[in-house]
């Protein structure tokens, strides 16, 4: 198996925020299901995503509010604010600009 | 915006901390035991489990601060510490705190307080639309250019009501020029009668002037046509004093010299027209018809707004040429004009002395500075190992930064908070102690400013910051090795031995300056208040009699006065008739308080001596042509107890009917009549020709300080003044009579106000307020300066010995004697202080030069200053004080380094 890709600079806010568009989560559960979607490519570095969240929760575009987790244990769940949900549109089509852009360079060589 | 997500988080990051520090543990528990569960459920034993899902989390106790920083609590957090801890280090060092705090407060707040008198006087604008193009218009008899100089001082004269309307059809370089007269007007229906100062103005006065009424309106065209209604704009301060701040002033009439006149505004306080008294009206000038060729009514002071664009220089030289062109027109009266801005005008020479002031308690502010500096640096040096130790264990090059900072903030706001109280109370007691002749203007509009006390508190900030960071630089490369290598220096490093000796040096020159300066001032006026009158001053009561022009007709120069004369005599009868009173001096104008204004004098059958009119016009000649005029009354001369030289003295024979007579003194003499005999000779001066009939020896009229000029005495029968100044000599202590000579006034004509009581050594005293205000002050920052300067040099010494244990112990212990030891010490100082006091005395000489060179001179402070009068004895003496001062600062620290024990010494660590 290949090395898990160490995850781009600032990119670690998007999959943050486009899961969480699918449902709230607690911060173990982000980092799972990152990882389950991209087939074991993208491995979260786990120290850094603890301090993401809390900067994007500071930035309003996340809220938090504890729960009960699917193991009965308190969880902190995080889940995305209108206001992130507009971040997060505004993001991905950068994102998709940006990597057909890239992609369209790389196809011509 | 999403405010409302972030403010509910802020507060709780600030206010429960406790709860989020809990819920962010919480948190990355519950991450830790999934990943936890996850190994074990992967078959690893639980202990290595633990041990993976740590490593792969990466340090709790980073995550959690890097959370926290996300959640920008610790900006906040690591303030709250530092300030906290800052001021533990405060209060663990209570002396240094004291000594730094105290030590600037001085500094701030004598700064402080001389410059909110500095800003109200000097830089607040004047209250006048555009006042930078504002002049007064004086008038200089003869040609264009010439000044009329007495002694050191050019005098200017007013004008008559043909030059205004000379000027106001030919100068081409004024939007208007209007003038104004001093007048004084009996006010009645008020609790008494009472003679308030006014102006009476000419047309487009308060158009010139421009600036809008507190209430109503100012004066306009339609008040001035002849016959109208009488109109009158008030001062705010009759307003508030005598009116009661009424409202519904504007339309209200009051009753000036028996007639009725309306109100129909208010000007503001700050109005100030003049740069001389304070007038509490304006009424307007009806023209009448000859006026435009009046060449007799002086006392007209014009003024003027220059067009946009147009210079006072420019209008100056468009004078000089319609002066010229006047002269050939009216030979025998006419008069050149000079422009003098307003704003110089109303400054006029205080700035001088608050310049001295200025640089005084800068000079000391500094002084506070180089304390304040050495006293954090040293503090900065001492907690070294401190530093080393926080960086070692991962603060922050920035955050220890941060938090001196936060320390020296503590510091300057406690200082700057002492500072405020004490430029309060300096300015309350300055300006309570002014007198009232003090000729400083606007003194009403002083405030202590906030924004200077701000900014002054702001500069010491970035002083201790600059200081801080110097002293982390200085430290901060080793700061590493500190821990290992602290103390174990041979001495201490030469970096911070060549900042302490510029401490030294700078706290010398500066003390020395102030000590200079302060020495000068105040020998001075020492030797003023030596200084012999030429009269008798002892028991004189003076006071000043107003003359109403309602009961005894308008005042005008060189016209006959007969119920003036008849008033003059009358009042010096009943005075002398007060049982107490030995003689009545009267005069125009009282000694040692006015400034007699010189006059040309021409002698018939001889050639105007040769005058400054070629070369630089502005250069005025020096050649003595004028002389002043005192009218006084025949007993003047008995009551003052003057020396006759030659001749006779005024007698009451030489009545208004017998021929004009008049005395001259000794510099009269000297100036027009060189070895020869004046008596008898007939002078013309003004408009009187009188002749000399006697001499009196010189005596100090114009100012203790100031030589005898020539000087000519009329008598008060034969040219009676618009009012009188009376000297009565008592047979006591005029104290005791100074109720019962108003009185009797009273009881002859109770519309005679009676003003301006005190004794003649009380005017003396007083005429000499610039020279003590400037004594007294500079002396006092001076005497600041001297103990903040040694308390400084001491500890700059005492802390330099101390680092220097270590060196003199091995010195000792290598067979130095206690001689060589002292000599280290005190050799260090000495070199230094030498150098500190020649760069002191230089310094000294160059302000002190500065001081008097400008020509815009207070010649009172000036003459003071004077190069010749700087005594070199002064400065060696001065210089001399501060080097015993500096060596015996850094005696006691040189004697605790004498009694090191050499042993003691090298174990010392």
């Amino acid at each position: 198996m290949a090395k898990p890709t160490d995850l781009v600079q600032g990119t670690l806010d998007l999959l943050v925020l486009k899961t969480l568009a699918l449902q709230p989560m607690h911060g173990w559960g982000i980092a799972q299901r990152i990882r389950q979607v991209s087939k074991d490519v993208l491995q979260v570095n786990q120290g850094a995503l603890y301090p993401a969240l809390h900067r994007l929760e500071q930035q309003g575009w996340i809220r938090a509010k504890w729960g009960e987790s699917e193991n009965n244990r308190r969880a902190k769940y995080y889940s995305l604010t209108p206001d992130g949900a507009k971040y997060l549109r505004q993001e991905q089509a950068q994102w998709k600009r940006l990597s057909s852009a890239i992609g369209l360079v790389l196809e011509i060589s | 915006m999403r405010w409302y997500y972030k403010l509910p988080l802020r507060l709780r990051s600030l206010f429960r901390k406790d709860k989020a520090e809990l819920d962010l543990s919480d948190e990355l528990q519950f991450h830790l035991q999934n990943q936890i569960d996850e190994y074990v459920a992967q078959g690893m034993d639980p202990q290595e489990a633990r041990h993976g899902a740590f490593r792969l989390l990466g340090g709790v106790e980073q995550v959690k601060e890097e959370c926290r920083d996300a959640r920008e609590v610790n900006f906040i957090d690591n303030f709250l510490q530092d300030g906290r801890f800052g001021l533990r280090m405060l209060r663990r060092s209570p002396v240094f705190a004291l000594v730094a705090c105290v030590t600037l407060a001085l500094g701030i707040g004598a700064t402080t307080s001389i410059f909110s008198v500095v800003r109200a006087v000097i830089f607040a604008p004047l209250p006048f639309r555009q006042p930078e193009n504002l002049v007064h218009v004086w008038g200089s008899e003869g040609p264009p250019g010439q000044h009329y100089r007495r002694g050191d001082q050019a005098f200017f004269s007013s004008a008559r009501p043909a030059d205004l309307y000379d000027w106001r059809t030919q100068n081409q370089s004024f939007e208007r020029i209007s003038a104004y007269r001093k007048r004084s007007m009996l006010l009645t229906g008020g609790k008494e009668a009472d003679l308030v100062d006014g102006q009476e103005v000419f047309d487009e006065f308060f158009e010139m002037l421009g600036s809008p009424a507190q209430l109503g309106r100012g004066l306009q065209a339609s008040d001035y046509e002849p016959d109208g209604a009488h109109v009158v704009v008030i001062s705010n301060r009759m307003w508030v004093q005598r009116l009661g701040s009424n409202p519904e002033v504007v339309g209200a009439r009051i009753s000036l010299d028996q007639e009725s006149y309306q109100i129909v505004g208010v000007m503001p306080a700050n109005f100030y027209p003049t740069p001389w008294g304070y007038p509490e009206f304006w009424i307007p000038h009806w023209a009448n018809q000859g006026e435009k060729s009046d060449r007799k009514s002086w006392g007209l002071i014009p003024l003027a707004r220059l067009k946009p664009g147009v210079t006072w220089e420019e209008a100056q030289i468009q004078f000089d040429v319609i002066s010229a062109r006047l002269i050939e027109d009216h030979p025998d009266d006419s008069l050149s004009a000079i422009v003098v801005p307003m704003d110089a005008q109303l400054i006029g020479s205080s700035w001088k002395l608050l310049l001295l002031l200025s640089g005084g308690v800068t000079l000391l502010l500094l002084i506070a500075f180089v304390n304040f500096a050495n006293l954090l640096l040293t503090q900065v040096f001492d907690r070294q190992t401190e530093f080393a130790i926080r960086k070692g264990l991962g603060a922050s090059r920035a955050r220890i930064a941060f938090q001196l900072f936060i320390e020296n903030l503590v510091l300057s706001l406690v200082a700057g908070t002492l500072g405020f109280g004490l430029a309060f109370a300096q300015t309350k007691v300055m300006l309570g102690n002014l007198p009232q002749s003090a000729n400083l203007p606007r003194l009403e509009t002083v405030r202590i400013d906030f924004p200077l006390l701000a900014f002054v508190c702001g500069i010491c900030l970035v002083a201790s910051m600059l200081c801080s960071f110097t002293a982390l630089k200085n430290s901060g490369d080793r700061s590493g090795l500190a821990l290992q290598i602290q103390g174990r220096g041979l001495s201490s490093g030469s970096r911070k031995r060549r900042l302490g000796q510029a401490f030294i040096m700078s706290e010398f020159v500066f003390s020395l300056v102030l000590l200079i300066l302060g020495v000068l001032l105040v020998q001075s006026f020492v030797r003023l208040r030596r200084v012999d009158p030429g009269f008798d001053a002892s028991n004189l009561l003076t006071f000043r009699v107003q003359v109403p022009a309602v009961s005894y007709g308008t005042f005008s120069y060189g016209a006959k006065h007969p119920r003036r004369e008849r008033l003059y005599e009358q009042l010096e009868r009943i005075i002398a008739a007060v049982p107490g009173v030995d003689s009545v001096a009267m005069s125009a104008l009282l000694p040692l308080r006015h400034e007699i204004n010189p006059s040309p004098v021409v002698i018939p059958g001889r050639e105007l001596p040769p005058t400054g009119r070629s070369g630089s016009a502005r250069s005025a000649s020096t050649i003595q042509t004028q002389t002043g005029i005192e009218r006084v009354n025949p007993r003047y001369f008995s009551a003052l107890r003057l020396k006759l030289v030659r001749g006779r003295f005024l007698e009451e024979r030489d009545g208004p009917e017998a021929p004009m007579v008049a005395v001259v003194n000794e510099a009269f003499v000297k100036a027009f009549f060189p070895g020869e005999n004046p008596i008898g000779k007939q002078v013309s001066v003004w408009y009187g020709k009188p002749v000399i009939v006697g001499v009196v020896a010189d005596f100090k009229l114009n100012g203790l300080d100031r030589n005898a000029l020539p000087e000519m005495f009329w008598s008060l029968r034969q040219d009676p003044w618009s009012d009188v100044w009376v000297m009565a000599r008592t047979k006591s202590d005029p104290a005791l009579i100074s109720t019962a000579i108003p009185k009797s006034i009273h009881n002859f004509d109770p519309d005679l106000p009676v003003r301006e009581m005190s004794s003649m050594a009380e005017v003396i005293s007083e005429s000499l307020w610039l020279k003590r205000i400037a004594a007294v002050l500079i002396g006092l920052v001076a005497a600041l300066a001297i103990v903040l300067a040694g308390t400084g040099i001491y500890s700059i010494v005492s802390y330099s010995v101390s680092q220097r244990t270590r060196e003199v112990g091995i010195r000792v212990a290598l067979g130095a004697t206690q001689r060589d030891v002292l000599g280290l010490i005190l050799g260090e100082t000495w070199r230094l202080a030498l150098v500190g006091c020649t760069v002191g005395c230089f310094a000294a000489f160059v302000v002190g030069r500065l001081v008097t060179s400008q020509s815009y001179i207070a010649p009172s402070v000036a003459s003071s200053l004077a190069p010749e009068k700087m005594n070199p004895l002064t400065f060696v003496f001065s210089s001399m004080f501060l080097c015993g001062l500096a060596l015996a600062a850094s005696l006691v620290p040189a004697r605790r380094a004498l009694r090191v024990d050499p042993m003691q010494a090298l174990r010392h660590e």
